[in-house]
């Protein structure tokens, strides 16, 4: 085998390596993203918990929409499940029946808006944000 | 003669990056089934999920007298009207049994008839009650006393759901164990405020 056979041997373990590096990385990306989806789901398994207990609690009257809109703000609060922090903050508010800011002052609906994130590795999973919290309305039913 | 050992250099030399070659394609098309089933298991597991959750809402759907009837860490069983809302009480028992060669097999009956699963869990599925003040409902023998079944509101329930790893153990890959999904869901008994 001369020198330049020698060379154009070498050269196609080189391209094959780099198939093979850009292959596992594609991988690598496709794994990540089934493990962060799974963590979103389990995020919004957090925020569907929540909104559950706010329905129970206003559907049985255990508390007032007033008690509500005072106890249910989360701020930094951590849950963790599965060794992964869930970093949650709400926020509540007097709104209309649409989620807008009141026309009046029944104080008839309320608004919840939740944030849900956690960290794995280098990236940050966010489930709702500042723009686009989660969001949940309910109102009064009277008594 | 030099001839014949540069020939046979080559050989040896190709057959080793042929071998290599084939050995790492064999380990992506590994790990790619891997990440399949992961993502399909994952689907699937979070099917499954809203399934029980939906069954679970049930729980004392048109029901004003003893809703819960039966329950600990793994078994949950309630009164509810059926799904059609006809008016006819039925008996909803959600089951993890025991141990077998494929896992934790986690079932869903009604009327005794088994109408989900049964689907394998990798550990056993944990149930815990709570009452309408969030305090932990003690279990007794691995059952909720009798006198505190009608003080559950809610549950928090916990189960994880798993493939057969295809790749084989001994190929270093990126995937730690069998893929698997862990799950935590909570579930408040609606009807049991009203």
């Amino acid at each position: 085998m001369n020198t330049g056979q020698m060379l154009l041997v070498m050269l196609a373990i080189l391209l094959f390596s780099t198939i093979i590096i850009s292959t596992y990385n594609n991988l690598f990306t496709v794994l990540y993203m089934a493990y962060e989806a799974m963590y979103q789901m389990q995020a919004y398994k957090i925020v569907d918990k929540i909104f559950q207990e706010i329905d129970a609690m206003n559907i049985s009257s255990l508390k007032t929409l007033e008690e509500i809109k005072n106890e249910y703000i989360y701020d930094d609060s951590i849950m963790t499940i599965n060794n992964v922090n869930y970093v949650i903050n709400t926020s509540t508010n007097w709104c209309d029946q649409y989620g807008g800011a009141p026309t009046d002052t029944l104080q008839n609906y309320q608004r919840i808006d939740i944030i849900v994130y956690c960290k794995i590795g280098n990236d940050t999973l966010w489930t709702g944000t500042n723009t686009y919290p989660v969001r949940y309305i309910y109102g009064a039913l009277g008594s | 003669m030099s001839a014949l050992i540069d020939a046979i250099g080559a050989l040896v030399i190709g057959g080793l990056l042929l071998l290599i070659m084939i050995n790492t394609l064999f380990n992506i098309h590994a790990q790619s089934v891997d990440i399949e089933q992961q993502l399909i298991l994952s689907q699937i597991s979070e099917n499954i999920a809203r399934i029980i959750g939906g069954y679970l809402s049930l729980a004392g759907a048109g029901e004003s007298g003893s809703i819960i009837d039966s329950t600990g860490v793994h078994r949950l069983r309630f009164a509810a009207n059926d799904t059609t809302f006809t008016s006819v009480l039925r008996t909803y028992d959600i089951v993890q049994g025991d141990s077998t060669q494929f896992g934790f097999p986690l079932e869903v009956f009604v009327d005794g008839n088994r109408e989900l699963g049964p689907f394998y869990l990798s550990e056993e599925m944990q149930i815990t009650y709570f009452d309408e003040n969030d305090n932990n409902i003690v279990l007794t023998n691995g059952l909720v006393p009798s006198v505190n079944l009608d003080d559950i509101r809610y549950i928090r329930l916990e189960f994880e759901f798993f493939f057969d790893a295809f790749s084989p153990a001994d190929i270093p890959g990126w995937l730690r164990d069998d893929p698997k999904n862990h799950i935590v869901l909570w579930r408040y008994f609606i009807n049991m405020y009203l």
